[in-house]
């Protein structure tokens, strides 16, 4: 591993680290690991999924709108690497896309149309559980040197812990409460999207972006900002602001 | 031996059937098929505003009013902080959250709570309490049994709320039970849209989308994709009867 690549590395860790030791919103912090992934691997997009409990799998996670659609192509189909991985509990390769046309032909399909060549997907483990999956989507055939994988399962651990970490672990019903207040910030987090998304006549990518961007320069959790635009105790404006709203759009019409 | 398919197909038929009486069949399918004695349903205009819409029994029932009185425990926590919190040990006073009602709890015949939060983002109407006379927690089947009944009763009181009747919108709750490894994601999304675009708050977004959908015959997921891609919207002036209009223009 080059020193180059040593010093990135470490500093991603560090950032990491730094995260989960502050305050942290979980939401931001496994968008951010999706990012790192990006940013470390040898891959193009990365997404990531997490269990329900209740039987399902949600779309936590991505670092870009092709990763998202891959996601969420896999969970409505109910095929693909992703949910390989977290069934079995193991990682999951496919190094071209004639692999994964034999064993996901619909995903396979749909990874030509984004592009994708290569997936990995990693499992986000806990003891013996597996709570979901980080999936990494190369543009490139072929395999990710030993190096990046182990860094990616490494990264997926991050998640976990990032999961499980925002109070203290000591009782064995953590992981239930931790997770599905995980699970419920996404869902503020997408009907915040909405109310940007409207208010601004932005996309949802955009939505999220704005969101973010306000999180961040203000000092405040993804998830209760997204709570306090969708109840109202801020003014979105304030987000909108940062570029002219479409002249198209009239308030006064709703 | 609880059979988690049996138990979602009794949630099912119970969300579909039941208008008034759903979160009371869904807490007696609770009691008789998971291993609790006890189920209580409260629901929250907010945190010191509440109502308990069922309760199983007197210890379930008195739970719920030590809670509401003293302002403290699982119940207050889990709305509160809108996750499930699930107690091993009712009688271990050192928990700091809730020290006053540990103490009162410990004169029941209770010994473990389980509190599930009935919400979907921020939009949240009350808890689902279980509780048992032996400590200790769920197991995972069981949980996923329990966290189904939460998602159940939520729906059903939501349709309570926005005026539903049995004739429009019966089997809806029983679809988003049953419609497996979906993600709603567009749903959410619409939600936040439609509330710009009525003027209205989240719960009555969620109730306006699922009204057409039902109307239309169509899933709640395929008519919140419309909104999402800006062909269909929900205008302020629709509100009587939310009838939306297409969104050609965009």
């Amino acid at each position: 591993m080059s020193s180059e690549r040593e010093q990135v590395l470490a500093e991603a860790f560090v950032g990491l680290a730094d995260t989960l030791v502050a305050g942290y919103d979980v939401i931001d912090m496994l968008h951010r690991l999706t990012e790192v992934c990006v940013e470390l691997l040898a891959v193009d997009a990365a997404g990531m999924l997490l269990s329900d409990q209740r039987g399902n799998l949600q779309m936590m996670a991505s670092s870009s709108e092709s990763s998202r659609l891959m996601e969420l192509f896999q969970l409505q189909n109910d095929e693909g690497p992703c949910l390989d991985c977290y069934r079995s509990g193991s990682p999951v390769v496919s190094v071209d896309r004639a692999d994964a046309a034999q064993r996901w032909p619909q995903f396979a399909a749909q990874a030509e149309l984004e592009g994708f060549e290569s997936v990995h997907a990693l499992p986000l483990r806990l003891r013996h559980e597996t709570i979901g999956a980080l999936n990494l989507f190369g543009g490139q055939q072929g395999a990710l040197p030993p190096g990046d994988l182990r860094v990616a399962q490494a990264l997926a651990d991050v998640a976990t812990i990032s999961i499980l970490q925002e109070r203290a672990v000591h009782r064995g019903e953590m992981l239930a409460e931790q997770l599905q207040a995980a699970l419920n910030s996404r869902v503020i987090i997408e009907q915040a999207k909405g109310v940007l998304g409207e208010r601004g006549q932005l996309d949802m990518d955009q939505a999220f972006n704005r969101l973010r961007t306000h999180a961040r320069s203000n000092n405040r959790r993804l998830s209760e900002l997204a709570r306090a635009v969708v109840e109202g105790t801020i003014d979105a404006s304030e987000m909108l602001d940062v570029l002219p709203v479409a002249k198209a759009w009239d308030p006064t019409v709703g | 031996m609880f059979d988690l398919d049996t138990f979602a197909t009794g949630l099912a038929g119970a969300a579909a059937q039941e208008v008034d009486g759903g979160a009371a069949r869904i807490c007696e399918l609770c009691v008789s098929s998971l291993p609790v004695a006890g189920a209580a349903v409260a629901v929250m205009a907010h945190v010191n505003r509440r109502e308990v819409v069922y309760a199983s029994d007197d210890v379930a029932n008195e739970l719920e009013e030590l809670q509401f009185s003293l302002g403290e425990g699982p119940c207050v926590e889990a709305f509160g902080t809108g996750r499930p919190v699930l107690v091993a040990d009712l009688s271990l006073v050192v928990d700091p959250r809730w020290p006053i009602f540990a103490a009162a709890a410990a004169r029941t015949t209770a010994r473990a709570a389980y509190a599930l939060p009935l919400q979907i983002g921020a939009i949240g109407i009350g808890v689902l309490d279980l509780y048992r006379v032996r400590g200790g927690l769920l197991d995972a089947t069981q949980l996923t049994g329990a966290l189904m009944a939460a998602d159940a009763i939520l729906w059903s009181l939501l349709r309570l709320r926005a005026g539903v009747g049995i004739d429009d919108g019966a089997a809806d709750g029983a679809r988003w039970l049953t419609e497996g490894r979906r993600s709603h994601t567009a749903v959410h999304q619409a939600t936040g849209m439609i509330m710009v675009q009525a003027g209205v708050d989240a719960e009555s977004s969620l109730a306006r989308l699922r009204g057409f959908a039902f109307v239309n015959e169509k899933l709640i997921d395929e008519v919140a994709g419309e909104v999402v891609a800006r062909r269909l919207r929900f205008d302020e002036r629709a509100a009587d009867d939310g009838v939306p209009t297409s969104g050609g223009g965009h």
